[in-house]
């Protein structure tokens, strides 16, 4: 979707993870995390935890991949979450955005963001900036 | 232990300044990929070439893998248990990472402060990676918030 094609009150197509295991584990060593919570259930579990769990900054990207799924013209200048819960592996998760606000003059979108779980809480919420101008 | 024993002199002190070996075009393919990232903007050199940033940039999230040489502020390493959680991130972005680019990470404690509501204390330490390139040109600020279940002090209970 490009800017003229957004309003405010959209809101972008729901997708919805899977988030098996390995997906998570392999993005977790990606991030240096490869032991402990992200990494299997039975550690997790050995730290008083249901499960294996994903890593905060992976629930972010994973929003941040919807955005720009959606808008691939656009950049993500601004993104910030609150973990309120925890988002576990091998549970299903829907990922959403709204469009909040536009800004003409700076051709930019304010928008909401939030992961659901598959028990439909809002466990992790945000908000972003998508900046449709082209890099000079 | 816990959050509450980390001094407030900690605030504002940098804990840390490292300089990155440059990106890699491969490593910020590796990076997307492993967040199954299917845009070709930010999976295939060639493509992104022709793509809207003018050439290969860096997934958003990829700047947190640029912290410095300590995932956490020691002092808050120190105090952690499993009680302690990662509360939530801000990331401002400036000028998109590129391949070659070497990227300087300081960072610091900007806060540290405790909550009550019903179920307890919280008590939360928030931290700054201030990300630079070889331009001096800001990259990214990335604000981590890590917080702590605290057992109730004995006055409290």
């Amino acid at each position: 979707m490009n800017y003229d094609e957004l309003l405010e009150g959209d809101e972008l197509p729901v997708e919805t993870l899977a988030l098996p295991a390995d997906f998570v584990r392999s993005h977790a060593a990606e991030l240096g995390m490869e032991t402990g919570r992200f990494s299997s259930r039975e550690e997790a579990l050995a730290e008083g935890l249901p499960d294996q769990i994903l890593p905060g900054v992976m629930s972010m990207g994973l929003l941040a991949r919807l955005l720009l799924r959606n808008c691939p013209l656009a950049r993500v200048t601004r993104i910030g979450t609150t973990f309120r819960g925890l988002v576990v592996a091998e549970q299903k998760a829907t990922l959403h955005a709204m469009i909040t606000e536009k800004n003409e003059s700076q051709t930019t979108c304010e928008v909401d963001l939030w992961l659901q779980t598959e028990s439909g809480e809002r466990n992790v919420l945000g908000t972003a900036t998508l900046d449709f101008r082209p890099l000079a | 232990m816990s959050f509450r024993d980390i001094p407030s002199s900690e605030v504002d002190r940098p804990y840390d300044h490292f300089t990155h070996a440059p990106v890699t075009a491969d490593a910020l393919v590796q990076y997307a990929l492993s967040l199954g990232v299917d845009d070709p903007h930010y999976t295939d050199p060639q493509a992104a070439e022709a793509g809207p940033h003018g050439g290969l940039i860096a997934f958003p999230t990829y700047v947190v893998k640029l912290r410095g040489e300590h995932h956490l502020p020691p002092v808050v390493v120190a105090e952690m248990n499993t009680a302690t959680f990662d509360g939530g991130k801000d990331i401002e972005l400036g000028v998109p990472v590129r391949p070659g680019d070497e990227v300087t990470t300081t960072s610091r404690i900007t806060r540290m402060f405790e909550k009550t509501g019903r179920s307890g204390s919280m008590f939360f330490v928030t931290f700054r990676n201030h990300l630079v390139n070889q331009r001096g040109e800001m990259v990214a600020l990335v604000d981590c918030r890590s917080l702590q279940k605290l057992p109730l002090l004995e006055n409290e209970s």
